[in-house]
């Protein structure tokens, strides 16, 4: 079976099962559209080998671009996601078309100056709602028709666009050009001796990524009914890599268990409160980037590979050297 | 040397071109890194058709008239043509599409790909794009019979599945000429395509490149020198950046200055030590 088939398999099952664990759907939403963010940053800095320190500038672009034309335009849901998919996209190509041409850290920085500069414009800006953000955004109806309003229609609609686009990117590196994204991360010269244009290359999955990655924000503005300026500001790259370390940086199941790990984690810190721990009273609620912190430094020196990383290295010594199974370059 | 040329009158008529004929030039090369002159003035002539060795000791600037040629770096003077054409100014990629392919000396390989996906990469170059990102395998499915054909004739149909990155040394080398020549070059470029290889393995290799250089022409860096002798029509030598001299091998082993180059570098590294 194809990766992609199995991989929309199993999150389809896990889809199903969640809302049955008692979870709160609205927790259960909020990790779908993290999920989706950190796999389409994963799809770019996990296949391409650049690290992208600017896709809060996509993801938070594409959530206020959904809660403006959710909420002023009543825009039907639809249409919504489409908008922030094609902000995402735009602006996709404008960062991308810049820093595409740098290499190593030259990439990271000019990515994150540029998203720098969309932060302090949504802070300028007059439809961001500055400190506040937009509050409230509609959830709105499918093809004019059908409310979202209740809590399981709009999981079911989240649940099936965050898996055809996952579903999506991993059907795209096992095509001819995924192929070409892993050769130009092996051996970048060699693809260019072999007639490849690889900034055209490099350019196109970082669109992708970015499109993907406004269209979770504006699945996030959707659920949570908030898009904000947390949602452009840097640490929100800086969550999208963690989440993607931790899971594992270049597997397809790593970025979607790293997201949920994270916002697990940040809302039972939040909810947690003050605990005595001896003379010092800890309130946990406001230490959330201290945790955070500190599980990034232990992903980096104990286990690099991340948690689906290291178990697909272990299952990997497990089995007899020699042929190599690699699903993922192997398209029949 | 005699039936290789013999090879080549044949194929003449194929090709519809002459062995004189100039396919690769250069005038006037030249390189500088902060000031210093790696490559200094160098003119080279490639003749359609023929194998063309490039040699001179270490540091003489072989790898560097390569990544000229290649477009990998720009020259600071001179100017390239192909075919007639200027290309001083391409982009390296655009090369390939013209039908210069080239090798290198670290590695040509992709090693966390399989090596028959190594050969796929090579080939499927034309039939896909950066925008059709959608495009599915069954495009490029019709390269099955050709990637076959090249595994066998290579001789890698067994290592097919196995990843590129834990062949043996001499099997990835014999892979990076099976990857270049698959694509069907006009020039290919080959850096010391027998570097580091044990006898029987350079054997091998010299007999491969002797086999797919019918019909196209080879330019190579090569330090074996039996290597050499054995498979290059002309050779240009490189020291300190110029070239000092070129011809035949029986032409060039008999020039003072060659031998003055080689002996001179070997007691040298020698003394050091
Ligand atoms: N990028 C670079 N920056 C500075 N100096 C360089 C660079 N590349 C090559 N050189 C210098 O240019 C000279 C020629 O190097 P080159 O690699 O072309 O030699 P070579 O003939 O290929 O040697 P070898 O036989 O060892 O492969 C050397 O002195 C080298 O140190
Ligand atoms: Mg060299």
């Amino acid at each position: 079976m194809r990766q992609s088939t199995l991989l929309l398999l199993v999150l389809g099952i896990a889809a199903l099962l969640a809302p049955l664990t008692g979870l709160y759907t609205l927790f259960l939403l909020k990790c779908v559209a993290f999920a989706l963010f950190a796999a389409a940053f994963n799809f770019f800095t996990g296949n391409v080998g650049l690290l992208s320190i600017g896709h809060a500038a996509f993801f938070g672009m594409g959530a206020y671009a959904a809660g403006h034309v959710a909420k002023e335009w009543g825009v039907p849901t639809e249409l919504t996601l489409v908008i922030s998919l094609g902000v995402g996209a735009g602006l996709g190509i404008i960062i991308g078309g810049m820093a595409i041409r740098r290499q190593g850290i030259y990439f990271a920085m000019i990515t994150l100056a540029m998203a720098q500069m969309i932060y302090f414009f949504c802070v300028q800006a007059p439809f961001t709602g500055a400190e506040d953000g937009l509050q409230r955004i509609p959830r709105g109806t499918l093809f004019g028709t059908l409310s979202l309003a209740d809590d399981m229609t709009l999981y079911a609609l989240v649940v099936v666009v965050a898996l055809a686009a996952i579903w999506g990117l991993q059907r795209v590196m096992e095509a001819p050009f995924g192929h070409v994204l892993l050769a130009i991360r092996d051996n970048e010269a060699r693809a260019i001796s072999l007639g490849y244009d690889v900034k055209a290359y490099k350019l196109s999955a970082f669109v992708l990524s970015a499109s993907v990655a406004g269209l979770a924000g504006g699945l996030k503005a959707i659920t949570l009914g908030l898009a904000s300026l947390p949602d452009v500001h840097w640490t929100m790259s800086g969550t999208v890599i963690l989440m993607c370390l931790l899971g594992g940086l270049g597997t397809s199941l790593g970025p979607i268990v790293g997201a949920i790990i994270v916002i697990t984690l940040e809302s039972k810190l939040a909810s947690m409160g003050a605990i005595q721990i001896g003379p010092l009273a800890v309130d946990f609620s406001t230490k959330v980037p201290i945790v955070i912190g500190l599980i990034f430094m232990s992903c980096v020196l104990l286990f690099r590979k991340g948690v689906v990383g290291e178990l697909i290295s272990a299952f990997e010594r497990l089995r007899p050297r020699g042929r190599t199974e690699r699903p993922l370059v192997r398209a029949s | 040397m005699l039936d290789r040329r013999a090879n080549l009158s044949e194929l003449d008529g194929i090709g519809g071109s002459n062995t004189a004929e100039i396919i690769l030039e250069a005038h006037g090369l030249r390189k500088e890194f902060s000031g210093f002159a790696a490559v200094a003035g160098v003119d080279l002539a490639v003749r359609h058709g023929s194998i063309h060795a490039l040699i001179g000791p270490n540091g003489a600037g072989k790898t560097t008239v390569f990544n000229l040629l290649t477009k990998f770096i720009a020259p600071t003077a001179g100017r390239i043509s192909f075919e007639g054409e200027d290309i001083t100014s391409e982009p390296p990629a655009a090369l390939a599409r013209r039908g210069i392919v080239r090798s290198f000396q670290i590695s040509a390989i992709f090693p966390h790909l399989s090596v028959h996906e190594n050969l796929r990469i090579a080939l499927q170059q034309r039939m896909v794009s950066p925008l059709w990102f959608w495009t599915g395998g069954q495009a490029v499915a019709g390269l099955q019979p050709r990637i076959a054909e090249v595994l066998e004739q290579f001789d890698l149909a067994d290592l097919a599945d196995h990843r590129a990155g834990e062949l043996a040394y001499g099997q990835k080398r014999i892979l990076e000429l099976a990857t270049t020549v698959a694509t069907a070059p006009k020039l290919m470029l080959l850096d010391e395509p027998t570097q580091g290889l044990g006898h029987e393995d350079v054997d091998r290799v010299t007999a491969l490149i002797k086999r797919v250089a019918v019909g196209r022409t080879v330019l190579m860096v090569e330090h074996n020198m039996r290597m050499v002798a054995n498979v290059a029509d002309r050779i240009s030598v490189l020291r300190r950046g110029e070239k000092i001299a070129e011809g035949t091998y029986d032409e060039v082993s008999r020039d003072p200055q060659v031998i003055e180059a080689y002996l001179g570098s070997r007691a040298r590294r020698r003394s050091k030590a």
